[in-house]
């Protein structure tokens, strides 16, 4: 077993308490501030705080994907600014080839010091803006080509210079975005954030020292580490091999391959994507850090959600990531979907971890939350954006099913409820639910679509929407079926009715309806040997249909709502192998 | 019908049941402050039986006849267990086409980040009792088209071929025209006699679809439990020859009366917990103190609230059923949402049963596995063997064997040093080491739950008081007094009842809250909306206390334009007009400024809600309450107890201490519950016999 970390383990345990915890505090600063839609109803940011050598300590709980993506951010911040940090200074920074993830991303990053001008570590704080700018509201369309129709770009900069904010900067930075009040009110809200995270950890380093602290820092590194290290070398040794792919770029590319190796060597896990698809013309191109990123989450979650997350874990992990690829686009590829790249890469990683950690990894859930963001122009040549986040299904697990509706890992999104956007005035929505048969059948049967009906009340809108999987399905496994292809339908059920491609921006005018129709999980086990009962509670419950039960479980169920025993045991004695 | 008595007449009484996981506690309070607890077993799953023969076994013990009682004062779990143990009614939502799903899918979050095993609460209503109907209320209030009462013939019929006993009815921007919700909810409880029916908009007239719903579903689920059980209790003691009204705690931390909790069951899911902090917010009155955090550690979990100004801060939403409170602020999801005034209460799974443990890199935990009351913590000798907060409280000295449960539960102190021995084997410390080890991250761990509600909300926790109770509470105060900076900790006579102590002394309460509305933008129908609601409360409760006199109080729900979450301010007495409005404004930039460190301008500020609160003030002082409990002198002993190291320490009862600080370390003994002033700390018992904590000198403790 690996050396102990710990010196004392009650300081140590009390420390992290305190950590943790002040990053929660942190976000949860965020969350009762912010202005917009994204932020305080979808929670899309994250919160952290890092050492004076920018390592990570805690994380909120936040989203996943946005938190391995912060050393990066503050390497870069390091590198602009490291000589010159100051109290009471804010950096922002959103460049993706400068830190940065994709433009609506920006960091703002406090540092911390003592009374005495020592530097303690950093605030960090991460949200994704309603608009930052470019050609399409929202910021993150599929279709740009070029970073420089994605929005205004800003590298490493000094938003508050030893206290004073620079005013000029941030009216260049509103000027240049649709909803300049509400950047300006969720910026304020980090501010917030920042500064609450300073204050604690100004306390903790009373309590402790500054040494003290720093070398609890340590050890909650080291923690971190050893855990992880310890499961590793737990594990069997070898190299795994899985493919994913993203259907295409949204602009007539064929299917988009992620492949990875992950290999286990003693307590070390080498993560290599060579082999995936280079850069693609369209923006779902990722950053270096945030494939990184998007690997740490696929990781943990196949390891168990015991260790916290921080520098340390990262220890014993080291990537082969191939320039210019989909997952590290050169500047000035688009960046501004690159979420969906991030989904992939949890499934592609999952999937090739599926068989070294049977017993834990589930199959593929709806591979990424959809977004539709909804804009509208007024008469005045203002534009509101509305936000709307569609989460569908996680995928089934070795012991159980997959849930229905539920942000996935890479995420920790919410809905947005339904009031709150007919609120606007510019849209209804007619329904919000699940859909019958849409999970992957297994022994344990894939979590179920999500649909959402909308109506367009205001004279035009625009639609912007990001979704995948319609082509290459959610994978099942140990015999579980895949799962179902995600849709977007315009007029449905009506002589104009009309399939949308997957990754569109679409007019649409008043009384013109909208279904969006996230991909349902797949299944894991074989489905014939599925406890009857169970499939009975889904027939009765609507979410699998009498037929579907007939069909793909073996399960006979009667016109009354009952199990047909004799016939059930006949049709899986056929079998269908 | 008749209500509480104002001013108790001579020879009469007042009584108070609280129902605990183990134990059921039924305070008397009599003539001259004479107080008479009663500790009985509890007895699931008929409760009520419990509180009957507890309040038999008081009147007894007091010599007192049940027609003496003139109140009957209830904190019940009867809801919670209905929902923790699944055993709610059979329920059927009615909701609008397109939506049934809006109750399951919730917000889509999780609580935990990484873990895939992850499984969302099973819905109180199964899918297949969640009836659509063609109906649409647009979000500017029209019916396109209003509910067809045929169809809602259909749906009842089907309710009642399933054999359904509730109906929870929650309609897409019912907030926006609450009268067609009510009049489908009205039609369907004309068709399902029997059945127990809820309008979402009747319980909470906010906008937000899954949360009205979910509200409107955990209502009509527990109401037919919380109506048999009610019915049941005042049955029982009318026929145990007490006529007083039954009055129940709310999770606002009020009492209403039997009859209108029936119709609003989900307003007591934090029934116990309110109590206690009712108990402390009378204290802080009594005292004078403006700012008090009451802190209530039991066998399972610690909870921390905040009181300030008489005072405590109420909290709009909460979830139930998550386990423990890893629901609050970044967690959600983890339990059923809940729209309903209650206490804010931070909650934290840490309590004499948590289980201590360590792992593979040398960390040392604490929970939040519990061993519960069986078997209980090994040192009880009920087979249990894993090492728990109490068996570290017994290695370190803290606690005698006679100190739990007045004696009740005997303690073997070799039991609990092999309980820890593997902990300190594993962190390769001596045993005592260990224990104290796991009573600092102990400490730590509830630390964060008073900062949750102090720090977290802009409230320096270094201006408060802590008044430190629950069974496990006087062990540990002082000790995260520390941590946080507070000078004072106040350990209360009766301890280990405070809680049940609340209920002797709380107000009868009545809220109701309504949504701003576009109409109500003038600032006189503003006013005429909440005269309306003043009325409406007080009514309400001239029905539980007819002669009683009501205070209103009228409060805004506030935020800048965007944001999601409100502040609450209260609106000052007076006629609503452009000063008054100016005022209130002044005070939310201000509590925003304290909250979050920043304000915006008055253009960006918006009224959420309006609230209500009506209030008839409880005639018994907390200072009847306050008279030292009887007991049998006891000679000074001395134990060693670990701190930093080992030191004699005195152990004295109550009785003991006096006026005169005295310098710690000191353990002080109650019936049911143990004090531990730490060695640097002083104690000394003030006029109202509280036990007063000091950590006012700034000698550091002691060091090895």
């Amino acid at each position: 077993m690996s050396p102990r970390p710990i010196s004392d383990a009650a300081t140590f345990e009390v420390y992290r308490n305190a950590v943790t915890g002040l990053a929660d505090e942190m976000a949860i600063t965020i969350l009762r501030t912010a202005h917009s839609q994204i932020v305080a109803s979808s929670m899309d940011f994250s919160a952290a705080l890092c050492d004076a050598s920018g390592r990570v300590i805690a994380q909120a709980n936040t989203c996943p994907v946005h938190l391995g993506s912060i050393p990066e951010a503050m390497g870069a911040v390091l590198t602009a600014f490291g000589d010159s940090v100051r109290p009471g200074d804010v950096y922002l920074l959103n460049d993706p080839d400068l830190g940065g993830m994709h433009l609506p991303d920006i960091f703002a990053i406090a540092p911390v010091f003592t009374s005495g001008q020592e530097l303690l570590g950093y605030s960090v704080t991460v949200v994704n803006h309603v608009d930052v700018g470019g050609w399409a509201a929202g910021s993150m369309a599929v279709q740009s080509t070029s970073i420089f129709a994605e929005g205004v770009q800003i590298p490493p900069s000094r938003l508050c210079d030893a206290g004073t904010l620079n005013e000029t900067f941030l009216a260049l930075i509103l000027r240049n975005v649709r909803e300049p009040d509400l950047l300006r009110g969720d910026l304020e809200a980090q501010l917030a954030a920042c500064h609450a995270g300073g204050e604690g950890l100004k306390e903790l380093a009373e309590r402790h020292g500054t040494d003290g602290l720093a070398a609890l820092n340590e050890e909650l590194l080291a923690y971190s580490e050893t855990l992880l290290r310890s499961a590793l070398a737990e594990a069997p040794d070898g190299a795994y091999a899985f493919e994913d792919f993203i259907d295409d770029d949204g602009m007539g590319s064929p299917p988009i391959p992620f492949r990875v190796t992950v290999t286990i060597t003693g307590d070390t896990l080498h993560v290599d994507f060579t082999g995936s698809s280079p850069q693609v013309a369209s923006a779902l191109n990722a950053t270096e850090s945030f494939t990184r990123s998007a690997s740490y989450a696929a990781i943990q979650g196949a390891l168990g959600s015991d260790i916290p997350a921080n520098s340390g874990f990262y220890r014993p992990l080291t990537f082969t990531i191939p320039e210019a690829s989909i997952l590290n686009g050169r500047r000035p590829s688009a960046r501004g979907a690159r979420g969906l790249v991030a989904y992939r890469i949890i499934d592609t990683v999952l999937g090739a971890l599926a068989p070294v950690f049977p017993d834990r990894v589930p199959a593929a859930g709806d591979g990424g939350p959809d977004s539709v963001a909804i804009g509208i122009t007024g008469e005045n040549g203002t534009t509101n954006v509305l936000w709307d986040i569609l989460c569908g299904a996680w995928g089934a697990r070795p012991d159980r099913d997959g849930v229905d509706g539920v942000s996935p890992l890479g995420a920790n999104l919410a809905n947005v409820p339904v009031e709150e956007l007919e609120q606007s005035g510019h849209v209804r929505i007619d329904g919000y639910g699940y859909l019958p048969d849409t999970g992957g059948p297994g022994r344990w049967r894939g979590g179920l679509s999500t649909f959402r009906d909308m109506t367009v009340l205001a004279p035009t809108v625009s639609v912007q929407i990001r979704s995948d999987r319609r082509t290459h399905l959610p994978y099942g496994l140990q015999g579980g079926a895949q799962g179902t292809p995600s849709s977007n339908i315009l007029n449905p059920g009506t002589p104009l009715e009309q399939i949308l491609p997957a990754k569109v921006v679409q007019l649409l005018a008043a009384g013109e309806r909208h279904r969006h129709v996230t991909a349902g999980g797949g299944g894991h086990g074989d489905p014939f040997t599925r406890d009857p009962d169970r499939v009975l509670r889904d027939v009765l419950d609507g979410k699998v249909t009498a037929s579907a039960a007939t069909r793909d479980y073996g399960v006979v169920v009667t016109p009354e709502g009952a199990i047909d025993t004799a016939a059930t045991r006949r049709r899986r004695a056929a079998g269908r192998h | 019908m008749p209500g509480p008595a104002l001013t108790d007449p001579d020879g009469s009484w007042r009584v108070a049941a609280d129902i605990g996981g183990t134990f059921t506690d039924v305070i008397a309070l009599g003539p001259g402050g004479r107080v008479v607890p009663v500790k009985v077993l509890s007895t699931p799953p008929d409760f009520g039986s419990g509180v009957l023969g507890g309040t038999r076994a008081a009147l007894s013990a007091a010599d007192a006849l049940p027609h003496q009682v003139t109140a009957m004062l209830h904190a019940t779990t009867v809801a919670t267990n209905a929902i923790l143990e699944m055993r709610g009614a059979r329920t059927a939502l009615v909701t609008t086409r397109g939506f049934r799903d809006v109750l399951e899918l919730g917000r889509l979050r999780r609580p935990l980040l990484y873990d895939l095993s992850w499984q969302r609460p099973v819905p109180l209503v199964p899918r297949r009792h969640r009836y659509e109907i063609d109906q649409r209320i647009t979000a500017d209030g029209r019916l396109e088209p209003p509910a067809d009462s045929a169809e809602l013939a259909r749906v009842a019929a089907e309710i009642r071929a399933e054999g359904l006993e509730a109906v929870a009815v929650c309609l897409i921007n019912s907030y926006v025209r609450p009268e067609e919700e009510r009049r489908v909810a009205a039609e369907l409880r004309a068709l399902l006699p029997g059945a127990y029916v809820t309008a979402s908009v009747d319980i909470t007239p906010q906008m937000q679809e899954y949360e009205r719903t979910s509200t409107a579903v955990v209502n009509s689920y527990v109401g037919p439990q919380v109506h048999d059980y009610v019915t049941a209790l005042g049955a029982g003691l009318r026929e145990a020859g007490v006529s007083a009204p039954l009055m129940i705690m709310q999770s606002s931390g009020g009492l209403l009366d039997a009859p209108s909790v029936v119709g609003r069951p989900v307003q007591i899911i934090e029934s116990g917990p309110a109590a206690g902090v009712i108990a402390v917010r009378k204290l802080s009155q009594l005292m004078g103190l403006d700012s008090v955090v009451a802190f209530d550690m039991g066998g399972t979990t610690a909870k921390a609230s905040l009181i300030e100004n008489g005072e405590p801060f109420v909290a709009g939403d909460y979830e139930v059923g998550g386990g423990m409170n890893i629901t609050r602020g970044m967690g959600k999801g983890a339990g059923y949402a809940l729209r309903v005034p209650s206490i804010d209460i931070a909650e934290v799974g840490a309590g004499g049963g948590s289980v201590i443990s360590t792992d593979v890199a040398g960390s040392l935990r604490v929970g939040p596995e519990s061993a519960g009351s069986r078997p209980g913590p090994a040192c009880y000798g009920n087979g249990g063997t894993s090492p728990t907060l109490t068996d570290a409280n017994v290695v370190l000295g803290y606690l005698s064997s006679q100190a739990l449960a007045g004696g009740r539960v005997t303690i073997e102190p070799d039991l609990a040093r092999q309980a820890i021995a593997p902990v300190a084997q594993d962190l390769g410390v001596d045993i005592p080491a260990a224990a104290r080890g796991a009573y600092e991250v102990a400490v730590s761990s509830m630390t964060k739950a008073v900062k949750a509600v102090t720090s977290e909300r802009g409230r320096d926790p270094r201006e408060a008081v802590m008044v430190a109770f629950g069974g496990a509470g006087p062990l540990y105060g002082a000790a995260i007094a520390r941590e946080l900076g507070i000078d004072t900790v106040i350990v209360p006579v009766h301890t280990g009842l405070f809680s049940s102590l609340g209920l002797l002394v709380a107000d009868t309460e009545r809220q109701a809250v309504v949504p701003h509305r576009a109409d109500l933008d003038a600032l006189d129908l503003l006013g005429a909306e909440f005269d309306r609601m003043a009325k409406e409360v007080t009514e309400a409760l001239r029905e539980a206390a007819p002669s009683a006199h009501t205070e209103v109080q009228r409060v805004f729900d506030m935020r800048y334009r965007g944001q999601r979450f409100e502040l609450s301010v209260t609106v000052p007495d007076g006629k609503l007009d452009p000063g008054l409005m100016a005022s209130v404004r002044q005070r939310f930039h201000a509590e925003h400024h304290r909250t979050y460190g920043r304000a915006g301008t008055d253009e960006l500020v918006e009224i959420v809600n309006l609230r209500v609160r009506g209030r008839v003030r409880n005639p018994v002082s907390v200072e009847r309450l306050l008279s030292l409990p009887q007991s049998a002198p006891r000679a000074e002993t001395t134990r060693g107890c670990r701190f930093d190291r080992t030191e004699p320490t005195p152990v004295i009862p109550r009785a003991a201490l006096s006026p005169e600080p005295r310098q710690g370390p000191l353990v002080i003994e109650d019936m049911d519950a143990t004090t531990l002033v730490p060695p640097a700390a002083t104690a000394h018992r003030d006029r109202f016999n509280n036990i007063v904590i000091s950590w006012t000198t700034t000698v550091p403790e002691a060091t090895p």
